[in-house]
């Protein structure tokens, strides 16, 4: 069970400890710069739960040696699904280590964000990252929706290393997806139904918890983002890269590849000229 | 609405929300957007949102993700195509 400790992963956790006895739980972080927020959580959250934890840790060198094949089995090099895919390549690795060959089944907290449009953009260094379209609370909802059709970031990534995942939000996507605008607009939607749907499960600091990103480092500068900015694995970077690993020559093929967050090819190499 | 009045709609929403300068003699309604880096892909989904409120119409993925979606005559003319006769 990959587990941040944040409202998503802690529900779907709380559910795993109920229903698969033995499950472990999983939690990434960046090594150098002392025990993140995210990890202190997901080791309270597991104790609280009574599953194990394996650590998926990784200093900058060990994250960054997954850039290709995340950039590979992620199908993707825009910045914010390829820091994603990084997180989920050192906790797929530290997951196929433990198993030894024993196969396992990954489960993670995925998509309720886009579901409860619980994004923001971040800053590093004077910059902004993650931008969000300017939309009203529905229509920006269909849009992270929409998005979804390229986030191999989490099943490609997982499967590089023979895992299978499953993400259990998924079972519900039209429950969330019926939930009406003015509920997208209050500021509590996430707690209230993780309250609604989880109770008990969740532990009651998990849900006081302010939302950390991964990709962000949730209390710490940079995370993920800021050690790929802090080794120049910049947008500009990732797209050249992305190119050259999809054989693709012309990096306009690689603008018409993906459109409104859907792919237009099977391949980015067959994304082709226009017309 | 004629197919000119949604272009030109379309035309001064790209122009204003994108700041497109008023000089760029490159920009038009024939120009791809996304190519000519007008366009990115978080101002596709603002586009994307304005265009259905203010057509009443909902875009389907063929449309989106047609060669002619990425101009504004080629906007228009789906935006045309899609509202109710």
């Amino acid at each position: 069970m990959c587990l941040s400790g944040g409202l998503d992963s802690s529900g779907i956790a709380g559910l795993a400890a109920d229903h698969f006895p033995g499950a472990t739980a999983v939690s990434f972080d960046l090594t150098g710069g002392g025990t993140s927020e995210d990890r202190q959580a997901a080791e309270r959250v597991a104790e609280r739960l009574g599953m194990g934890l394996l650590s998926a840790d990784a200093d900058a060198g060990a994250l960054l040696a997954h850039l290709d094949s995340v950039l590979v089995e992620g199908v993707d090099w825009r910045d914010f699904n390829v820091h994603a895919g990084l997180v989920n390549a050192v906790l797929g690795q530290a997951i196929a280590r433990a198993a030894d060959g024993a196969g396992a089944l990954v489960l993670t907290g995925d998509l309720p964000n886009e579901f409860l449009i619980d994004y923001h953009a971040e800053r590093y260094r004077g910059q902004t990252f993650y931008e969000l379209p300017r939309l009203a609370p529905a229509a920006l909802r269909a849009s992270l929706v929409r998005g979804l059709d390229t986030s191999n970031r989490e099943i490609g990534v997982f499967a590089a290393f023979g895992l299978p995942v499953v993400q259990p939000y998924a079972v519900a996507v039209d429950a969330y997806l019926s939930l009406p605008a003015e509920f997208l607009a209050r500021p509590d939607r996430k707690e209230h139904l993780c309250r609604a749907v989880f109770g008990a499960r969740l532990p009651a600091f998990v849900l006081e918890r302010p939302k950390a990103r991964a990709q962000t480092g949730g209390d710490r500068a940079g995370g993920v983002l800021g050690t790929c900015l802090d080794h120049g694995i910049d947008a500009v970077w990732l797209k050249r890269r992305f190119a050259e690993l999809h054989d693709v020559q012309d990096l306009r093929a690689v603008d018409r590849f993906i459109r409104a967050g859907c792919y237009r090819s099977a391949a980015p190499a067959l994304a082709g000229e226009p017309g | 609405m004629t197919e000119a009045d949604v272009a030109e709609r379309v035309e001064r929403f790209v122009r204003e929300q994108f700041a497109i300068d008023p000089g760029d003699g490159r920009f038009g309604r024939s120009v791809d957007l996304f190519e000519g880096a007008y366009v990115d892909s978080v101002g596709l989904a603002e586009m994307l949102g304005f265009i259905e409120e203010e057509f009443s119409v909902s875009v389907p993925d063929e449309e989106l993700l047609s060669d002619d979606f990425g101009t504004i005559d080629g906007i228009a003319a789906a935006v045309c195509r899609l509202r109710p006769a």
